[in-house]
């Protein structure tokens, strides 16, 4: 009696899930509605002044998606973001490159207000075509660079970067560890703050706010 | 009369059969979804929440679905401003306990997706225990962070 009792108890359990399960199902869509229609959002107001970081950053030349030379002077006087990555990264890349996105909207910036750079660690299979289809994703118009592993190695060691590629042998997928900094560059092409993976995109508009 | 008892009897029955022992609704499956792939990029990872409510510590193996060559579950270690992803062969999901796989955190590694989903669209995932059930459940492709 108890087991058929504790089983029925278990049924009304699975239903009450079950039909929440569906009612959250049902309510999704509204909730991607509402969050389309652009509701004001409050930036946060107490954030760090931007800072100097004598050490790291300055000039480079990489290419970029359309095989042009991309240099740092070529943002001639407008603000950057920038982050290194790679498209066959699944959490992190999307993530940032989504967050990004975020604060030109946060902040009702057009592509050309402010230039988000994506400098690839895996050039060997980050083509610049790979590298196109997977920027135009995000809509920001985002620079996507690359260059031999010498190159980017520079690149990555001049911003105090980091990573490496976990190729295994005999599998053709391979992750990359990787630094997840995203630089803030400001219209002197000098870097003025890091924003760590964790920083919401409210946080990274309200920072950049700064520059302009 | 006589047949109305019998029928709410077997009802009961069926019912009764439906939800005793350890059987699959020992095991739920909350907020499955796929971040869409940018660029129609061959992999994705997928999250979910799994809560084990039966009485018995089970351990996830692994997970397989129709649209993808495999599925690796991997962890991400976020030290010192720097990811490291690591596949992980098992999850041990505790008696009445509960495993998040989140953004930044465990997820399933959809690897080679033969037609890469589009946000709207839902993907099958079968996920595999070690006491050799299985748990499938649709997750909803979405743009989400």
């Amino acid at each position: 009696m108890i087991s058929e009792k504790w089983a029925m108890m278990r049924c009304g359990l699975y239903a009450l899930a079950c039909s929440m399960a569906l009612l959250s199902c049902a309510s999704n869509p509204s909730d991607e509605e509402n969050v389309q229609a652009d509701p004001p959002v409050e930036l946060p107001k107490d954030v760090p002044p931007l800072k100097d970081y004598g050490g790291i950053g300055g000039a480079f030349a990489l290419r970029d998606q359309r095989g042009e030379i991309f240099q740092l002077e070529d943002l001639d006087g407008r603000p950057a973001m920038l982050f290194f990555g790679y498209t066959y990264c699944p959490d992190i890349c999307p993530v940032t490159l989504s967050k990004m996105a975020a604060v030109y909207r946060l902040l009702n910036l057009k592509p050309t207000d402010l230039q988000t750079i994506f400098i690839t660690v895996d050039p060997e299979r980050d083509t610049q075509e790979k590298l196109a289809e997977y920027l135009a994703y995000f809509q920001i118009g985002a620079l996507g660079l690359t260059g031999t592993p010498d190159e980017i190695d520079a690149v990555v060691r001049q911003y105090g970067g980091y990573y490496t590629l976990n190729k295994q042998e005999g599998s053709p997928d391979y992750f990359a560890d990787h630094s997840t900094y995203t630089y803030l560059i400001d219209p002197q092409g000098q870097v003025r703050f890091l924003f760590r993976h964790g920083d919401s995109p409210e946080y990274m508009a309200a920072v950049s706010r700064q520059l302009f | 009369m006589k047949r109305r008892v019998v029928m709410c009897c077997a009802g009961f029955l069926l019912l009764w059969m439906a939800c005793g022992g350890r059987d699959e609704s020992s095991v739920v499956v909350r907020d499955a979804w796929v971040r869409e792939p940018p660029g129609g990029h061959p992999i994705a990872a997928a999250y979910m929440t799994i809560i084990n409510n039966s009485d018995a510590a089970m351990v996830l193996v692994g997970a397989r679905s129709p649209v993808v060559e495999r599925i690796e579950i991997h962890t991400m270690i976020h030290e010192d401003g720097t990811m490291r992803m690591r596949q992980v062969e098992q999850v041990p999901l505790p008696a009445g306990g509960q495993v998040v796989f989140e953004s930044g955190g465990l997820h399933l590694m959809l690897m080679g997706l033969s037609n890469p989903p589009r946000a709207g669209d839902s993907v099958d995932l079968t996920l595999r225990f070690a006491d050799g059930s299985a748990r499938t459940v649709s997750a909803s492709v979405r743009k989400d962070l």
